[in-house]
């Protein structure tokens, strides 16, 4: 979406572009056109929120997307660096998603990872906050576990399986064979189910690019085949110009 | 290039989260991998992986602004 060329506004969006200058009805303009024109003059731009905590980070990088706006997840990440240089800053440093790794049980009992993008259970600080500063006892159902994960509750678990996210909104939920297939008009926000066992067999450590456009894991982490494929491709490109 | 997961040795029965976070090292050009010809190192550093912040992160936002608002995009030379 082209966000420097919206010519169609909703009446919501007028009244919120006047008021976002104070600009009041004008005889000598129409309300539209008066919020056409703000709107048209702005456009995405994206900003970096680096800190060494990280629950200040999410805070200011959710702060600055607002309400229209949005903190990255790994496929948007992917999709910045394949249409970008190589010596942008978006190749050249390691960056935090806002997309998660959930490992839980279903009512049915199969272990599964589900990958939740654009904000699941940690799509708000506060969150964020109950697992850094969580008591590390055994006992405690939001602490970390033995592998340094975060711990979450059962009812978070049931959550996102059903696609509810701690906001109140939905997301849809896709099963991995489904999303292998691919998924028309994909949103922005969406989690994918994938069968442990399966995710567990994924390949770890360095591998070639071939064998990583067929690997589960790194599909529904990039947001599906051609993403990744798309993303590996342009990574190949741009680093054996070296 | 890397990948990383952490599913072989983690309990699946404890409903636990990670964050996904993305390499990026100048295609790991600058790793000690690359500089010693291990093989390894090299398109190493720009993967994926899963794991729990403790204390650094990087985020990227993206929102609307008005480019008439902002300095970027000035011209300051005489």
């Amino acid at each position: 979406m082209n966000h420097g060329e919206i010519t169609e506004l909703t009446r919501r969006q007028m009244i919120q572009a006047l008021a976002s200058v104070g600009m009041a009805a004008s005889p000598l303009i129409s309300p539209l056109a008066a919020a056409a024109k703000i709107v048209n003059s702005s456009k995405m731009v994206a900003a970096i929120f680096f800190e060494s905590y990280a629950t200040i980070a999410l805070r200011r990088a959710l702060r600055y997307a607002g309400d229209d706006g949005f903190v990255a997840s790994m496929p948007q990440l992917l999709h910045a660096r394949v249409n970008a240089n190589y010596d942008n800053i978006i190749w050249n440093t390691w960056f935090t998603a806002n997309s998660e790794e959930d490992v839980l049980t279903t009512p049915q009992g199969n272990h599964v990872v589900v990958t939740v993008h654009g904000g699941g259970i940690f799509a708000k600080p506060a969150r964020f906050e109950r697992s850094l500063r969580a008591d590390l006892s055994r006992y405690n159902s939001e602490g970390l576990t033995g592998q340094y994960a975060a711990r979450i509750t059962e009812h978070e678990a049931r959550a996102v399986l059903e696609g509810r996210r701690p906001a109140g909104s939905e997301i849809a939920v896709y099963q991995f064979d489904e999303f292998m297939r691919g998924i028309a008009d994909l949103p922005m926000r969406y989690a994918v189910v994938l069968d442990f066992e399966v995710a567990k067999k994924g390949k770890r450590g360095y591998e070639s690019f071939e064998v990583l456009k067929d690997d589960p894991n790194m599909i529904v982490r990039a947001g599906g085949v051609e993403p990744l494929a798309a993303y590996l491709d342009r990574h190949e490109t741009v680093t054996t110009r070296n | 290039m890397g990948n990383s997961h952490s599913h072989n040795w983690i309990d699946p029965s404890q409903p636990q989260s990670r964050l996904l976070n993305l390499g990026g090292n100048k295609g790991g050009a600058g790793s000690e991998g690359n500089d010693q010809g291990l093989g390894w190192g090299y398109d190493a550093d720009d993967g994926m992986g899963a794991g729990w912040p403790a204390g650094l992160a990087r985020y990227v936002a993206v929102a609307p602004r008005d480019d008439s608002t902002s300095l970027r995009n000035l011209d300051f030379e005489l």
